[in-house]
């Protein structure tokens, strides 16, 4: 019966047994994707420029020396940043629109506790060019160190007797303890580096600097506790912020007895109030001028004080310190009404018929710090003009003379650690560029992330195809589709009662739990290798990367330009361009 | 041997009996007896063939049309909603040249909402290019479906066996099924194209021309007129095996008959007892049951009632705004006859409502009364 056409196998349906790869598809089409990594606004958020998203891809593969290798790529402190940044990346952490930021500040620190990774040079290009830094705080160690991985012979000027500048003597080690400091500088010493310390600055040292280097970068900080001009600030138990810290920390001070008041209401007042409790006062009064919300310390800092009982006194300005038989007896103050004037100038107004009378042992006024202008020393190449060695160029940071730069707190105080060691990259950057006579404008245009303020040294010399830094990708721009639910949770901290001594308050992130917390992030901007834009495309025309390339690529001969992969990348990577 | 059987455990006997390699299916009330007794036996080990668990009908018949083209033999069964959501996929399945066998419970389409019998859903899929068989008895589904498997794997086209919710899903009757061996010896291990090689890949179904096109139409339709003879010659061995047979109609008293009663399903079987009062009453009524719906046999229905003055169609569905469906195909298949016939439908049983032998006398009264035909159809239901 087979002779019947109707019921004859071979005639009845249509069956392609030819490649339908004989149809170029890819003609159809007017727009081509393209695998674009883009920066993540933590990463333009961080002064520091550190590649966030990279670092926490490594870690959530429980990579620790991988992630601790991507921060070492942009700055030397990851140990000090992990417990002392202010983390504005988690303040633009896209997660922080969906659950909760992710932990990128506690995600640094395991990385430098999990991780073993040594600094990587960057090129050997300035080995004929040594440069000379003075400062050993985080802007000095962040330039020396950058300037050492370009090969550079570095001289790293420090007046004190140990490296750490601020980092050693003005945070205390509550919040860093010395071992991590010296964890972070044991990985920056690895450089190679000349290092004098015990050497204070004078004019004939910056000339001699300036001759046997080829530039001079000043990072001397803000060494001067400004205080405030009060009767009674000169009795014997009045002491200045950043002193009295610095001073616990070299064990010149070693227990306080009776009542403690401190004078501010920054970081550097909290940072002395706390001590002050740790080293046995009977209790401690925080005088500030700003009401409460208008503090210019970090919430976490004025919460964690709280915690610990000390008392805050918002809204009052110091008039006087009573003198009790040559002795503090205490602090008499009047009522703050505002701040600031009208033009938002630091002009407080009081109300003298509004009084407060503190009782005190001792008085410490934490108000503000600036530079120690003497430190630059007399006789030197600015000579009497001192002040000019303030003048920076902004994008360079190169002082009025040639060949010096200065930058960090000395600069722009009061900064953060991470705007120091920010500054002290750029200078390395200039200073490299400067000296071997390339253009600082022609690597900004590859290297500067989002609006530019903010740069990435590692890719300077180790370029990636197809990353475009000056885009961002927002949260608007990720699918959402693919977000999990994983909101972000309280980590673990030595309760207030239990913080005795100066024992650290923040715990350790244990290594399962980093990689979890390390999930968690987005990695926007970044491509993991999740292969959505290939298994999605429905001309199956996205070929993945391989040894021969390091992107997913279209195939134009069938890829239609219908933008499917660009919808589904989860992390804003894939891009439609114009035209094929 | 003979087992009380409901018809939904008749349809599942005969499915067994085939060696039914994939079963594909998805539960819908009143079909579900026939899922749930298959998956008894699949868990018991005795089924031979394998269930495959769907997420609706729709994936159901793809799964089966899938299975058919790389040679399985396959079987689903649904109802009403079921066969609606199917309804794309019936026409892949007729269109890739499946011979995919399916038991269809006739039950109401919504709205409004219910459960009962009905041919309404089997009829919408009319046009789908799937034969369609309409049983009257628990005996004839378990015959059909053995039927169903030779037919469909002969002319490479799907079939529906159609059944009624309740009066023959779930009522039970003796039904005799018949030994495994003799099964085996009428359907003989399947032997139908595969389509899918791994070592020759293709695809099958790619674009074609607009004469192409037609051209499969065709090639489908020659299948369908070729199934009339196929199944003819399949009821025959059948008959000769089994000792029953059922044709593409069956006729019954119909020469000198002053009117022939049309009736499907069963409501032939009503018809016979009413029919057989009426004649000892002296009434000349022939009674013609069609079994085979697509592809509608003209000419067997022709041959029987060319002659025929008066015919009376009563059925168990509607096509809105036109009539029962049977009578529009009864009268477009006669309009060839060289005499005149005077064709009257009535609709009855619709929703399952009863159609019992007293309404099925009043039918055959009012057509052999009646001056001339309207070309509406008469509504009858049961007397209070």
């Amino acid at each position: 019966m087979s002779e019947r056409r109707c019921i004859d196998p071979e005639l009845i349906i249509p069956i392609s047994r030819l490649s339908t790869e004989a149809f170029k598809t890819g003609t159809w089409g007017t727009r081509r994707p393209v695998h674009e990594e883009k920066a993540s606004p933590c990463r333009v958020a961080c002064p520091a420029g550190n590649n966030i998203p990279m670092a926490l891809a490594k870690a959530s593969l429980r990579d620790y020396d991988g992630a601790l290798a991507a921060f070492l790529e942009e700055s030397p402190l990851p140990g000090v940043c992990g417990r002392a940044c202010y983390h504005l990346c988690e303040g633009e952490c896209s997660r922080g629109q969906w659950d909760g930021a992710v932990h990128i500040q506690a995600l640094e620190r395991a990385a430098s506790e999990l991780g073993t990774a040594r600094p990587q040079a960057l090129t050997d290009a300035g080995k004929d060019v040594p440069v000379a830094v003075v400062g050993s705080g985080p802007a000095g160690l962040s330039a020396a160190y950058h300037l050492a991985r370009m090969g550079h012979p570095v001289t790293l000027v420090e007046s004190e007797e140990a490296l750490g500048g601020l980092l050693r003597w003005g945070i205390p080690q509550y919040r860093v303890p010395l071992g991590a400091l010296e964890r972070d500088l044991a990985r920056i010493l690895s450089l190679d580096l000349r290092v004098q310390t015990g050497t204070r600055l004078d004019g004939a040292l910056l000339e001699e600097l300036r001759s046997s280097h080829k530039a001079v970068f000043l990072a001397l900080g803000a060494q001067r506790s400004l205080g405030v001009d009060i009767p009674g600030n000169t009795l014997p138990e009045v002491w200045l912020g950043v002193d009295f810290l610095k001073a616990v920390r070299q064990e010149a001070l070693g227990g306080i007895q009776g009542w403690v008041v401190v004078v501010g209401g920054g970081n550097v007042a909290i940072d002395a109030a706390l001590t002050a409790r740790k080293l046995g006062a009977r209790g401690v009064d925080l005088v500030c001028l700003e009401q409460r919300e208008e503090m210019p310390a970090h919430e976490r800092e004025i919460s964690d004080a709280l915690e610990e009982g000390l008392t805050f006194h918002n809204g009052w300005g110091p008039k006087g310190i009573r003198d009790k038989n040559g002795k503090v007896g205490g602090v008499e103050c009047v009522r703050c009404l505002s701040v600031f004037d009208g033009e938002g100038k630091f002009n407080p107004s009081y109300d003298e018929s509004s009084t407060l009378d503190l009782e005190a042992d001792h008085v410490i006024l934490a108000t503000g710090q600036a530079l120690d202008l003497s430190a630059l020393g007399e006789g030197g190449p600015f000579g009497e003009e001192l002040g000019s060695a303030l003048q920076v160029e902004e994008r360079t940071l190169q002082t009025g003379i040639s060949g010096i730069y200065a930058g960090g707190d000395m600069v722009k105080a009061p900064g953060s650690v991470v705007e120091a060691i920010g500054a002290g990259k750029r200078a390395a950057l200039a200073i490299h560029l400067a000296t071997l006579g390339k253009s600082l404008k022609e690597a900004e245009g590859r290297v500067l992330m989002g609006e530019g303020a903010t740069f990435s040294i590692h890719a300077l010399f180790h370029e990636r195809s197809g990353w475009e830094p000056s885009k961002v990708v927002r949260f608007e721009e990720l699918e959402t589709l693919f977000l999990d639910d994983r909101p972000r949770r309280e980590l673990p901290r030595v309760r207030p009662e239990l913080r005795t001594g100066f024992r650290e308050i923040n715990l350790s992130v244990k290594s399962d739990e980093a990689a979890e917390l390390a999930g968690r992030c987005f990695f926007c901007g970044t491509c993991t290798g999740c292969d959505r834009c290939y298994l999605y495309c429905p001309e199956n025309s996205i070929v993945p990367p391989d040894a021969e390339k390091a992107k997913y690529e279209a195939n134009d001969d069938y890829c239609k330009g219908c933008a499917a992969c660009a919808a589904v990348c989860p992390r804003g990577v894939m891009s439609m361009g114009e035209g094929k | 041997m003979k087992k009380f059987l409901a018809g939904n455990h008749a349809v599942a006997e005969a499915v067994r009996l085939c060696r039914t390699q994939i079963v594909a299916a998805y539960p819908i009330t009143p079909q579900t007896p026939i899922y749930e007794k298959l998956s008894d036996w699949e868990a018991a080990g005795e089924l031979g063939g394998e269930m495959m668990p769907t997420e609706s009908e729709h994936s159901a018949m793809a799964a089966c049309l899938s299975a058919s083209l790389a040679g399985a033999r396959t079987f689903t069964a649904t109802s009403s909603q079921g066969l609606a959501l199917m309804h794309e996929m019936l026409h892949f399945a007729a269109g890739c040249r499946t011979p995919v066998v399916m038991a269809v419970v006739n039950r109401t389409l919504a709205g409004p909402w219910a459960f009962w019998s009905d041919q309404t859903d089997s009829l919408s899929q009319r046009d789908t290019g799937w034969m369609q068989i309409y049983c009257e008895d628990n005996q004839e589904a378990l015959d059909t479906v053995i039927q169903a498997y030779r037919i469909a794997e002969k002319v490479l086209l799907p079939c529906m066996v159609i059944i009624e919710a309740y009066f023959i899903s779930h009522f039970m009757e003796p039904v005799e099924v018949p030994a495994p061996e003799l099964v085996d010896r009428f359907v003989p291990p399947v032997n139908i194209p595969r389509r899918f090689d791994l070592e020759n890949p293709g695809y099958v179904l790619p674009t074609v021309t607009q004469k192409q096109f037609m051209g499969y139409r065709q090639l489908s339709q020659e299948a369908m007129m070729y199934a009339l003879e196929v199944m003819e010659d399949v009821d025959q061995e059948f008959s000769e095996v089994f000792g029953r047979g059922y044709g593409l109609i069956e006729a019954d008293g119909v020469e000198h008959a002053d009117l022939v009663l049309v009736t499907t399903g069963t409501i032939t079987s009503t018809a016979r007892v009413a029919l057989a009062r009426l004649r000892e009453s002296g009434y000349k009524i022939g009674l013609l049951k069609i079994r085979v719906f697509r592809p509608f046999p003209t000419e067997a229905l022709r041959r029987v009632l060319d002659n025929v003055p008066r015919i009376a169609v009563l059925e168990r569905n509607i096509s809105l705004g036109r009539e029962g469906i049977f009578c529009s195909e009864l009268k477009s298949a006669l309009v060839n006859s060289p005499g005149r016939h005077q064709i009257q439908g009535y609709l009855a049983g619709l929703g399952g409502s009863n159609v019992d032998p007293d309404l099925i006398e009043r039918v055959v009264l009012d057509a052999l009364g009646r001056k001339e035909a309207t070309d509406e159809p008469i509504w009858m239901m049961e007397e209070e």
